[in-house]
């Protein structure tokens, strides 16, 4: 928005902007791209990924509702480890899948998964509002999983400086709008009882049962 | 993320042992061993006991299981959807309908208009039979019903929670063959074949071995992990497998009753 701002301000100046509703100048000079409105219904449809691990078929459904500055979450999951499950928007556009064990283990782990699906960008945890909570807390077995807060609020923390370009973390740049569409969700977390193979690599210290991708599926936005 | 409040919660909880509480009627039961029985239910639940316990096959029920399918609390209860709405006329002695065929490009594009406003904790035949539906009445495309069944030993195993899946399946022109391919929205990103759908619920990856008879799963060796069964789109759930076997007659059309259980328990 601010970019947009700034742009606006610039044809102001310059004398160029029209009343109408194209905002394209001229072909020839420039043309600003109104950012779409994230305003919107989008869905996730969340699919089993490491089944053969959890001993069960895990699914759930993510449905994101943006309506005049406000982001609802409401996701669930059926059939899955009476485990924490991390559960994450990440960066990427696509989930992992059995071509992406590249140490072929047989499991498709965290550092696999994100090596194609991007970094955490939002943790879906008790705390939308910012990415790094002191008191971050995620649901637990099977869940149904609510939050709501102001966008404003989760765009203003994503653009606070990234203070380690290294983690799994990842910000947004300064004049980068949220745009959730098409981005994955993943939720992790299989029975820490679960025997695993030594090659499993996790993140941020936590077991390796309870990183393992479980369910993983794309943002879509929801026709109108 | 703050890792150590994370850390502590993670190491610091006990965790919780889940049971779940289900609605269905009672289809059968077998024994695994001498000590456990394997009961089955309408919804394609199972539930594991070492207790004699006094059953009605048919009877509908309210079944508490715990997170590896120990029976933990049975009770008569009504709650569950009538096994079959199903009158005599719906059934006929002749043969199924030819499925369509479709290309690779129409098998995606149906694939992903496929309903997604699905239920938490819809079964498997009514999200297919919805599925089917929708397909066959608002695009005139004929498909089919593919089932997986698995036999006691494999659930007794892997604790496996269901003793059968279904999801519709569409015939591909490719090239000069024809392809069956399963549409399981729900837990497929893409349109599989039957072997890919088979090895998401058969930890073993081992195939399953096709019959057309109900009876040669009913009654197995218990040598295998799991049976196929291939039958028309009309058919709801594994027991008009069953009676298709027993009568002779199948399903010709769809029935309103079913498809309006269908629709009320799964979207």
């Amino acid at each position: 928005m601010k970019k947009l701002n700034l742009a606006l301000s610039t044809l102001f100046y310059f004398g160029l902007i029209s009343c109408g509703q194209n905002t394209s100048v001229s072909k020839d000079i420039m043309t600003i791209e109104t950012p779409a409105s994230p305003d919107g219904d989008y869905q996730v449809i969340l699919r089993p990924l490491n089944n053969h691990l959890s001993g069960w078929i895990p699914n759930g459904k993510s449905d994101i509702k943006i309506n005049n500055g406000q982001i609802s979450v409401y996701s669930w999951l059926e059939d899955a480890a009476p485990e924490f499950h991390q559960q994450f928007i990440l960066t990427g556009k696509r989930c992992p899948d059995q071509a992406d064990d590249k140490n072929g283990d047989g499991v498709i782990d965290i550092r696999e998964a994100f090596r194609v699906s991007g970094k955490i960008l939002i943790p879906l945890d008790n705390n939308l509002r910012v990415q790094n909570g002191s008191q971050d807390q995620f649901p637990f077995g099977n869940f149904s999983y609510t939050q709501k807060t102001d966008l404003k609020f989760i765009e203003e923390d994503l653009k606070t400086p990234d203070l380690d370009p290294h983690d799994f973390f990842v910000k947004l740049n300064r004049n980068e709008s949220l745009n959730l569409e098409n981005k994955v969700m993943i939720i992790l977390g299989i029975n820490r009882k679960t025997t695993l193979p030594l090659s499993i690599q996790s993140f941020d210290q936590s077991p390796s049962q309870l990183t393992i991708p479980v369910v993983c599926g794309l943002i879509k936005k929801s026709p109108l | 993320m703050s890792t150590v409040i994370l850390l502590v919660f993670f190491f610091l909880f006990i965790p919780r042992l889940e049971a779940e509480t289900f609605f269905a009627h009672l289809i059968g039961s077998e024994k695994i061993n001498p000590q456990t029985t394997l009961l089955k239910f309408s919804n394609g639940r199972v539930a594991l006991t070492d207790d004699v316990l006094h059953l009605e096959t048919n009877d509908p029920y309210a079944v508490i299981v715990d997170e590896e399918q120990n029976l933990l609390q049975i009770q008569s209860d009504d709650k569950a959807l009538p096994l079959d709405s199903e009158s005599p006329h719906h059934f006929h002695i002749s043969a199924p309908p030819t499925p369509t065929l479709i290309s690779e490009n129409e098998a995606y594009d149906i694939f992903n208009r496929l309903n997604s406003r699905y239920k938490r904790s819809s079964e498997c035949s009514n999200r297919a039979h919805v599925w089917a539906w929708e397909e066959f009445t608002k695009h005139h495309m004929t498909s089919e019903k593919v089932y997986v069944l698995f036999t006691a030993s494999y659930i007794n195993k892997h604790r496996f929670k269901w003793w059968f899946h279904v999801a519709p399946l569409f015939s591909i022109k490719k090239d000069n063959n024809v392809e069956k391919w399963v549409f399981d929205f729900m837990f497929n990103p893409r349109p599989v074949t039957i072997k890919e759908w088979t090895d998401g619920f058969v930890f073993t990856k081992r195939s399953c071995l096709y019959t057309e008879k109900f009876s040669e799963y009913d009654v197995n060796p218990q040598t295998e992990d799991c049976y196929l069964m291939v039958d028309s789109m009309f058919t709801w759930n594994p027991i008009d497998l069953k009676n298709k076997e027993l009568s002779g007659q199948s399903k010709s059309q769809f029935s309103r009753g079913e498809i309006n259980f269908a629709y009320k328990q799964a979207f």
